[in-house]
């Protein structure tokens, strides 16, 4: 009970700061209304990675506070001096990097900005009502640069489609994860400061591509992604890249009602779920999926394939 | 303090648990490097066949059991402060910051799912589980906890209709002043025997004593590292007495 006192307490004290800051959370689907925009959309593609990423999970660490007792102050003190899970998630990131040395090697010529610019560019294609002007990449924009793309463009809207790609915790998946956002600029004072971008719509969609045979060993995973010069991991991303081109304006057709009706899936404890690639959520049967593979939804679209 | 009666259970189990098992002859590093990638399929001892029928190849059972190894490595020292307020909670603390850290750090690496899997292949775990003469196929683990211990439908893309999965969820290591050194596991076992589409999930733990883990030195890495594993197995064996008889 001292805990959850304690627990209680403690969350007050951090949300209220934190909850202030916290910017809302764009929809994941666009009403017709501000589907068609007269103008088109600027379209910014965003490549913060110079080489593929990793990821880790430490799984759950035993806090101080529930062990060594202490009461409700005890509580407060050992948890704000409790920093196993940092130590623990540094560690596992250094071994990680190690681990991945021979990827990063085998696929450093690899030209994946070319790709998702193309796939981009593609998958945008497909929408005509989005009226998408021809995409433009950067590394790691500010407001600043998106700002004066949207002035420059002349457009009432952005979009950005921020990528990124990275190994699974266990290298048995390698991961493509397009955020695509739309932006829209606040009304202008004359004489004032540029007015802010506010999100009007935000959907991450994930594209996996897992090693049919896999090891408990990550080396033995990496040199599978690694071997022939990286041939696997080149074909895995392309085949990722080449599948969000199909992913992204099926989202991007999504409306409030089918999203709806997928996170009340998810939630429904009574509701058809599978599980593929470590995600667990309802199988999105609108989408067409080709042969073995599988789309679900789990806060967002995933879509999950064996190596090519 | 809750948990002392738990402990002295688990303590008395644990001494039972390991005069019985004999896994560790069997846990040889051949056997290690022999351990499955997770798309294996590992089929698990036929029933002995009549000699006349001893050429023809046995067909590999129908039934499938597949089993979901953890990442998951915790560990937690607690000294004879512990208990005395909060001076004794923060002095304990501040004493085994840097054990903790580090034994995690070994107990994911020691008792990693290649590991699990090793020590699980020394036992007969489907005759454990009751089940009938099945498949056991390993496979990746689920680093999220509310897919192994809230999903109850089927974590592969099997459709057979004999089908179960084992899935490991927690492997913790804990020092305690009075109680000693041990490993606790948790388990959880799904039956979709009858081609069910849900499960219900069998939760169980089991808990057995240490005396090699961790190691002081580095000549008793090897008697350490088996010491877990044949504590991860009997654990299994704990949890697998405990599940009710399969239907």
């Amino acid at each position: 009970m001292r805990k959850f006192i304690a627990s209680c307490l403690g969350c007050l004290l951090v949300a209220t700061p934190a909850f202030a800051g916290r910017e809302p959370v764009p929809p994941m689907a666009l009403t017709e209304h501000d589907r068609v925009v007269a103008g088109g959309r600027a379209v910014l593609v965003e490549l913060p990675q110079y080489e593929i990423g990793t990821d880790v999970d430490v799984g759950r660490v035993v806090s101080d506070s529930s062990q060594y007792g202490g009461g409700f102050l005890g509580a407060l003190i050992l948890d704000a001096s409790d920093d196993k899970r940092e130590r623990l998630t540094s560690m596992e990131m250094d071994k990680a990097t190690a681990r991945v040395a021979p990827l990063r090697q085998a696929i450093r010529d690899f030209d994946f900005n070319a790709l998702a610019v193309a796939s981009t560019r593609s998958a945008l294609s497909h929408l005509d009502w989005f009226g998408a002007q021809n995409p433009e990449w950067i590394k790691s924009p500010s407001d600043n640069d998106r700002r004066a793309l949207i002035s420059g463009a002349g457009t009432k809207q952005l979009a950005t489609i921020s990528y990124h790609y990275l190994l699974s915790p266990d290298f048995t998946q390698i991961r493509v994860v397009a955020d695509v956002t739309l932006w829209q600029p606040a009304a202008a004072r004359a004489g004032g400061p540029q007015p802010a971008l506010t999100a009007i719509y935000g959907h991450r969609i994930t594209a996996i591509t897992e090693l049919r045979k896999r090891s408990y060993e990550p080396a033995e995973n990496v040199a599978l992604w690694s071997a022939d010069g990286g041939k696997l991991a080149r074909a895995s991303i392309t085949a990722a890249l080449a599948r969000l081109e199909q992913l992204i304006p099926f989202a991007l057709g999504l409306n409030q009602a089918d999203v709806d009706a997928l996170a009340r899936k998810k939630a429904d404890k009574k509701a058809d779920k599978i599980f593929a690639a470590g995600f667990y959520g309802p199988p999105v049967t609108a989408f067409p999926s080709i042969a073995g593979e599988k789309v679900i939804w789990s806060q967002g679209l995933i879509e999950v394939m064996p190596t090519p | 303090m809750k948990l002392l009666p738990s402990f002295m259970v688990l303590s008395t189990a644990a001494l039972a648990g390991l005069s019985s098992a004999s896994i560790a002859a069997q846990d040889t590093p051949a056997a290690q490097a022999a351990a499955p990638a997770a798309a294996a399929v590992a089929p698990a001892p036929a029933p002995a066949p009549q000699a006349a029928v001893a050429a023809t190849p046995t067909p590999a059972p129908a039934c499938e059991l597949h089993i979901f190894p953890t990442l998951e490595g915790q560990a937690m020292t607690t000294g004879w402060l512990s208990g005395f307020g909060i001076v004794g909670a923060v002095v304990e603390a501040s004493a085994n910051k840097d054990r903790n850290v580090s034994e995690a750090e070994y107990l994911k690496e020691a008792l990693g799912p290649r590991l699990q899997i090793a020590a699980l292949k020394s036992l007969d775990v489907v005759a454990a589980l009751k089940l009938p003469p099945s498949q056991v196929i390993f496979e990746t683990p689920i680093a999220d906890r509310n897919i192994t211990t809230k999903a109850d439908t089927r974590l592969s893309s099997s459709t057979a209709d004999c089908y179960a999965e084992l899935i490991v969820t927690q492997n913790f290591y804990t020092k305690r002043a009075i109680y000693g050194r041990s490993l606790n596991n948790r388990f959880i076992f799904k039956d979709f025997r009858g081609g069910k589409a849900k499960a219900k999930l069998v939760k169980g733990r089991g808990g057995n004593g240490l005396s090699h883990f961790p190691p002081k030195t580095t000549d008793e890495t090897e008697a350490a590292e088996l010491d877990l594993r044949t504590a991860f197995a009997a654990n299994f064996t704990e949890f697998a007495k405990g599940t009710a008889p399969a239907k």
